[in-house]
């Protein structure tokens, strides 16, 4: 689903990714280079409280 | 997932993607994702996550101002924090990161070995198919179809509805409503509230009430990885048949063919006198194809310890039927690989 999040509303939401298996490596798509995703929680809440903006989590499955 | 908090960051955790939707104290306003036996995302949709985006933004919005800030757009919030290391078995045995679908796993063996195992707890966030709703793909939460018959149809949902609130749960998208049903453990019935369109005015909120079946959790475990840590002892290894191995067998493609390998002792290959070599062509008189897997999933939506299971086999050439009580939960694995 990574290159299909291409929509207006990310831009109000502070984005986190998570991935399940931190075993390889994440590729980066084009669309990794134009969104800033945070991957730590505590940091990607404090991005949240000070933009007032929500955050949109992602965990998925690294294979 | 290691350190995770699993009451917060809830879901199905045999699929592979999933999404959540949180203000910056960490509540939940939304959750995305979920899937099917049929496919890993063949439930999501470009346009349903936006339109789930999009309500987020509006309830976010809604929340920070004074006058309209209510506790009713979250999702009820967990009663306290759980981590993977609080499963004593994973703790102890296991090693490196911890893959969503151990968690599944481990959960089984540890409610085995703690004497608490439960079929229905296998059963994880029910589809809306299982109570009779099919939403409309490119929204998430609106009622494209309903099933004659079903909990849905007798409670009134029609095609339109969109589906607002499940009890105390808000409904933004499709897996809200699959969390929804998934925290329903002992009750029988919920209370869905749904938008419905009233012509030219503003769609009116109606209430309905959704009363469940026997069996209306029971899904497709067929896919789950986490299957293989169900405690079932199946008692023999075996395999579905591929096509030559049919054709030799004079069994067409279509039908059920699992082969029994080898047999290791006791379990349900026990209780019905399975043979090494047995072709297993029906259960309960079921004779579609299906895997290795789908034949367990098969069993444990049919059976439970103590009912009786009746198997048709071919051996030596004879057809055969087997019957005997399906065995009592039991595994000695203490870990997951």
């Amino acid at each position: 689903m990574q290159h299909r999040l291409c929509f207006a509303p990310l831009n109000g939401l502070i984005l986190l990714v998570s991935a399940c298996v931190l075993a390889l490596p994440m590729p980066a798509s084009a669309q990794d280079k134009v969104l800033r995703w945070h991957d730590n929680l505590d940091r990607a809440a404090q991005a949240s409280r000070e933009s007032g903006k929500p955050l949109f989590v992602v965990f998925r499955c690294v294979r | 997932m290691n350190g995770v908090d699993l009451a917060r960051f809830e879901f199905d955790y045999d699929t592979t993607w999933q999404a959540f939707f949180l203000d910056a104290n960490l509540n939940v306003y939304s959750r995305y994702g979920g899937r099917d036996e049929k496919s890993a995302d063949g439930r999501h949709s470009v346009a349903s996550l936006q339109h789930t985006m999009n309500e987020v933004l509006v309830a976010h919005e809604r929340r920070r101002r004074p006058e309209s800030r209510s506790d009713a757009d979250l999702q009820p919030a967990p009663r306290s924090k759980t981590t993977p290391e609080d499963i004593p078995l994973l703790k102890a045995g296991h090693q490196g990161c911890v893959h969503c679908h151990q968690i599944a796993e481990y959960r089984a063996l540890q409610s085995f070995h703690d004497g608490k195992f439960s079929r229905d707890s296998i059963f994880g966030f029910p589809l809306p198919d299982n109570v009779g709703i099919n939403f409309d793909l490119a929204h998430g939460h609106r009622v494209d179809a309903v099933v004659p018959e079903s909990p849905a149809a007798k409670g009134g949902l029609a095609p339109g509805d969109v589906v607002t609130r499940v009890d105390d749960v808000p409904v933004r998208s499709e897996q809200d409503f699959r969390w929804a049903l998934h925290r329903v453990v002992e009750k029988r019935s919920v209370v869905v509230t749904a938008l419905r369109a009233a012509g030219s005015k503003p769609s009116q909120p109606v209430s309905i009430k959704l009363d469940f079946h026997a069996d209306w959790r029971k899904t497709d475990l067929g896919w789950r990885k986490s299957l293989r840590s169900v405690p079932l002892p199946l008692g023999f290894l075996g395999y579905a048949l591929g096509r030559e191995e049919r054709r030799t067998a004079k069994l067409p493609d279509g039908r059920l063919a699992i082969k029994v390998v080898s047999l290791r002792g006791g379990g349900l290959a026990g209780n019905l006198g399975l043979e090494k070599g047995d072709l297993i062509v029906s259960l309960a008189g079921r004779s579609d194809e299906r895997t290795l897997d789908d034949f367990k999933s098969d069993l444990l939506r049919r059976y439970a310890p103590g009912d009786k299971v009746r198997l048709t086999v071919l051996r030596d050439g004879k057809s055969l039927e087997l019957t005997g009580p399906f065995p009592p939960w039991d595994t000695t694995d203490t870990s997951v690989p």
